[in-house]
């Protein structure tokens, strides 16, 4: 018994070494990649917010509490200060789940521009969503935006990547969503 | 000599995806382009390799009994690292592998060559097995990918091979697709293995 319990101390005790020197090594290794990770994560997102809304040249995240899948709102600012847009971060729900993707709205409502930040659509079909042929087909347009899957689409509606209906509905549903979200905003 | 043995075993003879149809789900997940493919079979590659060299250093200190939550341990730590690594220093590559490098700690193959091959040796062909063993599962990864590839999207790591013309069979780069390669890939190695077999056993 006594051995018993001798042995059992014994096993714990290394599995608490080996616990104690693995989370060190992470401990260590966080601490000397996370300002990097972090100030990558934000210059991407920069970047994605200038490419879709190129008239903005500074952006400033505004308090939004809307919810639905609208995640966070900026407004983007021109050299004199002047609010030229908006850029809103969604998350819509596609195929292979959510897809975190940046809209840039300017002030009369119309779309100036969407990117893809990430997503796990299936390569070859819903992962073409990204590909300006599809993106680019949201320039300019207002609020109520359509999916069309087949023919040519109308002037308040979209081209559906073939193959990839929902996809396309989900990226859709997120510029509608961010054109409601700037217009409760103004 | 030795050596030659363990890195031909696992490349060829005991291909972990090919021949113990070990490590199935990254295979059939990530196989739908030549870039996912090396890339998943590199980081494992990489993991096989640091887990492999570390178990065998403390084999002697594990009791039995806890060997499997150490093991997993150890692995996890690797793979967390490699994930911080990727994301500070090669995002473009951690972008395109998103969650699969996390998902590298229960790929069976890291676990199965902990306990087979690292627990019994000692650190140095341990490592050398897991270079191997992960050489074997990036191959393996590579010939599925570049078949569904092709066939899926008419392209080879993003280059079109048949012209724009070509109707891509998209089943293939579908999970169903997956499936049909790897079974048909299997079925051509047993037809050869078969025949290797029958015609050493009439010598």
């Amino acid at each position: 018994m006594k051995e018993n319990i001798r042995s059992i101390i014994k096993t714990g005790a290394i599995l608490l070494v080996i616990g104690f020197v693995c989370t060190l090594l992470l401990a260590l290794c966080n601490s000397m990649t996370k300002d990097r990770i972090a100030s990558l994560a934000a210059s991407a997102e920069q970047e994605a917010m200038s490419s879709t809304l190129p008239i903005a040249d500074k952006f400033v995240k505004l308090k939004y509490d809307g919810g639905g899948i609208v995640t966070a709102v900026y407004e983007g600012k021109n050299e004199d200060k002047t609010v030229v847009g908006h850029c809103v971060k969604v998350e819509p729900i596609g195929y292979g789940g959510a897809i975190s993707m940046i809209v840039g709205i300017d002030t009369d409502g119309k779309v100036t521009g969407v990117d893809i930040v990430s997503m796990s659509e299936t390569p070859g079909l819903g992962a073409k969503a990204n590909e300006p042929e599809f993106t680019n087909g949201f320039i300019g347009k207002g609020a109520g935006i359509k999916v069309r899957k087949s023919g040519a689409p109308n002037d308040d509606e979209i081209s559906a990547i073939s193959g990839a209906t929902v996809t396309s509905k989900a990226v859709t549903s997120g510029v509608n969503a961010a054109i409601a979200a700037t217009e409760s905003l103004r | 000599m030795r050596y030659r043995d363990i890195f031909k075993n696992g490349v060829i003879e005991e291909n972990p995806t090919f021949v113990q149809l070990l490590g199935m789900c990254p295979t059939l997940a990530v196989t739908t382009s030549v870039s996912n493919s090396i890339g998943m079979g590199l980081s494992a590659t990489f993991v096989l390799m640091c887990s492999n060299f570390v178990i065998s250093l403390v084999r002697k200190v594990i009791p039995n009994k806890i060997r499997i939550a150490a093991y997993i341990v150890i692995i996890a730590t690797f793979v967390s690292i490699i994930e911080m690594l990727l994301k500070a220093y090669l995002p473009a590559l951690s972008e395109s592998l998103g969650m699969f490098v996390p998902l590298i700690v229960v790929n069976c193959i890291i676990l199965a060559r902990a306990e087979s091959f690292a627990a019994k040796n000692a650190p140095l062909p341990s490592a050398l097995d897991g270079i191997s063993m992960g050489l074997g599962f990036t191959g393996a990864l590579t010939i599925i990918g570049a078949v569904r590839e092709l066939l899926g999207n008419g392209t080879i790591l993003g280059f079109s091979i048949f012209g724009a013309s070509y109707n891509p069979a998209l089943i293939f780069i579908l999970p169903p697709g997956a499936f049909l390669v790897l079974g048909m890939i299997i079925a051509v190695i047993n037809m050869i293995t078969d025949k290797k077999n029958t015609k050493e056993a009439g010598k």
